[in-house]
């Protein structure tokens, strides 16, 4: 069957019988989920994944491209990687951009859905569609880039690679899986990858997908390239998302010291304004995008000394700087590039360390060097962690099952829910964020929902949780849904007057479908319920829907007044629930059980 | 009197500065008053981040970092901060 847009199939390959299955994706199916963290989520269910545990030879590991890849629209070259997550134990869809989207899905499928465990550690090869495993042969214990270097210079440059570092390898549970510098990052994709025995995927293929109306896709997509360069993208293109650093310290909303304050003192020190002053930057774009976000910073200050440069993104600054208390900007870019190098999620390695530097200077844990504001103490640390040895085989597991190790109510205190790490974003300053934390299937996570947006606007009063909170929840965590689905980057979202409208204009000139925006809304809050379904199933359980005990008992050092209310946070998880069309803790309907099963 | 404006990200670029102290005649005034004086002041600022009176939609202003306020009308005391930045805060 011939589907504008996609190829109407994936591969499901099981790397222990090396056998490659062709599977039909039917029109209903595609429409429905459309691609991305949508079309992973529902192979995920297909695969019964849930009952599996995420690092055993069963369970899934999910490529989904999607019916955007290809096409001239600004920054869709991006796929998702969708799993369980060893560190959830939770569904986890991470994104990644760049030529490998494109590569996997000329290699001639939808998506890629893993299976088994590969006899001995290897590097998976598609070309074009025909499956091959590799022994490693020297990529052992490398570092992503370096991983990517070999594997090119032996297959040649227009092989596209994905690959874990050593921390994947040794199955830290916050593991990435990296591609050209960039990273599916959060819950542990890696991990899974490591477990099925894959230091690297290779992708390249010729067989391009067509459009239903490529003229009128070019002109769309010239407009859009025109209108991604507006002011609504400044803020990217000029200093990279770093640019958050000043301004949440000035709201008290810069988690700092394992979220013990609100501000940080030395946050000027590295802030991208006061980077860009005494370093060498530049600025480089993923494959298809007219934004360039990524600003990188050199390593060194003397321009003189090699020119090594390292991406500095706000959740690196803020989770390897302030919430370690870390005020050195040499310091913050040096652990973000071993970050990178060893494949680590930086969020939770930074909240994880913090978590322990918390519980050393509590007397909770025995390790004396482990020390806020200690630059020495976080390198060793980011070693410890990648090469599970000493205490960073404890660290390796995250802060929630660190907490369980350390005992005397740390739980308190680590900074995570659902087992994922918090980001950037303090919660008792940013409320409204507090509740997607709260309900987000994947944990903690300012990428499923953009909740933030409303506690940096008028509707809400940030500081407080209001009765508006639940519905303009749902509104951003659908709308992050749908873009992590077509794909599309949310660094264009303010460029959309309609989002809606324009995604099912998009979807139009792609597919030939007569989509519309209320059924994409309608598709977004699907695949926001299939994750939920997934999370059920894995053994999901109301209570796991909070924050840790810190944000309703202790108020901010430096602002005295935010705390969370626990009794109204539970009245709008309820409400959440409700308006969801889920039961009042959070179950589906059997209405939209059955509905989800008959996909 | 004043209010002062503190500026953040690209509003702080653009005008090269990252406070501005505004003197203001009466005790309060508005924040539409005040992006017209900061557009006297910065032109390359008022290109970028104002239309008029207002906000362009990609920035937002806030009182003393507690509430955000968009609407020109909007009272802003005497002595009070008033913070500019962009409204989109992902990364």
């Amino acid at each position: 069957m011939s589907h504008f847009g996609y190829h109407g199939h994936y591969l499901r390959i099981d790397l222990e019988t090396e056998q490659v299955t062709r599977v039909p994706l039917g029109a209903e199916v595609l429409r429905r989920y459309l691609g991305g963290s949508g079309l992973g989520t529902h192979l995920l269910l297909r695969e019964n994944a849930a009952i599996h545990d995420s690092l055993a030879p069963e369970a899934a590991l999910v490529f989904a491209f999607s019916p955007l890849v290809g096409s001239p629209l600004t920054t869709s070259a991006k796929f998702a990687v969708v799993s369980k997550s060893p560190l959830t134990d939770r569904i986890n869809d991470s994104l990644a951009s760049s030529g490998f989207a494109m590569a996997g899905k000329q290699s001639g499928c939808d998506a890629l859905v893993l299976v088994g465990r590969a006899r001995q550690n290897s590097v998976l090869l598609l070309d074009d569609g025909r499956f091959e495993l590799l022994p490693v042969q020297g990529l052992a214990g490398q570092g992503t880039q370096q991983t990517e270097r070999m594997l090119q210079k032996q297959l040649g440059n227009d092989w596209q690679i994905a690959s874990i570092g050593p921390a994947g390898e040794n199955l830290v549970r916050y593991a990435t899986i990296s591609h050209a510098g960039r990273h599916a990052g959060r819950g542990g994709a890696g991990a899974v990858m490591g477990a099925k025995n894959l230091k690297a995927i290779a992708v390249r293929g010729s067989q391009r997908v067509t459009w239903a109306d490529g003229d009128r896709l070019n002109a769309y997509a010239k407009d859009l390239a025109l209108r991604s360069v507006g002011p609504e993208t400044a803020k990217y293109r000029e200093l990279g998302t770093a640019s958050n650093v000043l301004a949440f310290n000035r709201l008290h909303a810069l988690p700092t010291r394992n979220f013990q304050q609100g501000s940080f003192a030395a946050a000027d020190q590295l802030a991208p304004e006061t980077l860009a002053v005494n370093r060498v930057t530049d600025r480089s774009y993923c494959s298809a995008c007219t934004i360039g976000c990524e600003h990188r910073y050199s390593l060194e200050e003397d321009p003189a000394t090699d020119g090594e440069s390292v991406r500095l993104e706000y959740e690196n600054v803020f989770a390897l700087g302030p919430l370690c208390g870390i005020e050195d900007a040499h310091a913050v870019l040096k652990a973000s590039q071993m970050c990178d190098q060893y494949g680590l999620d930086t969020v939770s390695t930074g909240g994880t360390i913090a978590f322990a530097m918390e519980c050393v200077q509590r007397g909770l844990l025995d390790v004396s060097w482990l020390k806020f504001g200690d630059s020495e103490a976080l390198w060793r640390a980011i070693d410890l962690i990648a090469e599970r040895r000493e205490i960073g085989d404890q660290l390796a597991e995250g802060s929630r099952r660190m907490a369980g190790w350390v005992g005397q109510d740390s739980l308190a205190f680590a900074p995570q829910v659902k087992g994922l790490e918090i980001p950037g974003y303090e919660p008792r300053a940013l409320q409204t964020m507090a509740l997607g934390f709260a309900v987000g299937t994947r944990g903690a996570d300012h990428n499923r929902s953009g909740a933030y947006e409303v506690d940096f606007s008028e509707r809400v009063d940030r500081r407080n949780l209001q009765n508006e909170s639940a519905a303009l929840a749902i509104e951003t965590e659908d709308k992050a849904a749908l873009m992590d689905s077509l794909i599309l980057c949310k660094f264009l979202r303010g460029v959309f007057q309609d989002f809606y409208q324009e995604a099912a204009h998009i979807l139009q000139l792609i597919t030939g479908w007569d989509v519309t925006s209320s059924e994409l809304k309608s598709n977004a809050a699907h695949i926001v319920s299939a994750k939920k379904l997934f999370n059920i199933r894995a053994g999901w359980h109301p209570k796991e829907d909070t924050l840790p005990a810190r944000f309703f008992d202790e108020s901010l050092d430096d602002d005295r007044q935010t705390k969370i209310s626990r009794s109204k946070l539970d009245e709008l998880i309820e409400s959440y629930n409700q308006l969801r069309g889920w039961t009042q803790d959070g179950y589906l309907s059997s209405q939209q059980e059955r509905e989800l099963e008959c996909d | 009197m004043f209010v002062l404006v503190e500026l953040f990200g690209i509003p702080r670029q653009r005008a090269g500065q990252a406070v501005v102290k505004l003197e203001v005649c009466e005790k309060s005034t508005c924040l539409g008053n005040i992006v017209l004086q900061l557009a006297e002041l910065f032109p390359d600022l008022a290109e970028e981040c104002f239309k008029g009176q207002q906000l362009q939609t990609g920035y937002v202003a806030s009182l003393g970092g507690k509430t955000f306020v968009r609407s020109p009308g909007t009272k802003v005391q005497a002595g009070e901060s008033l913070l500019i930045m962009s409204a989109d805060s992902g990364g």
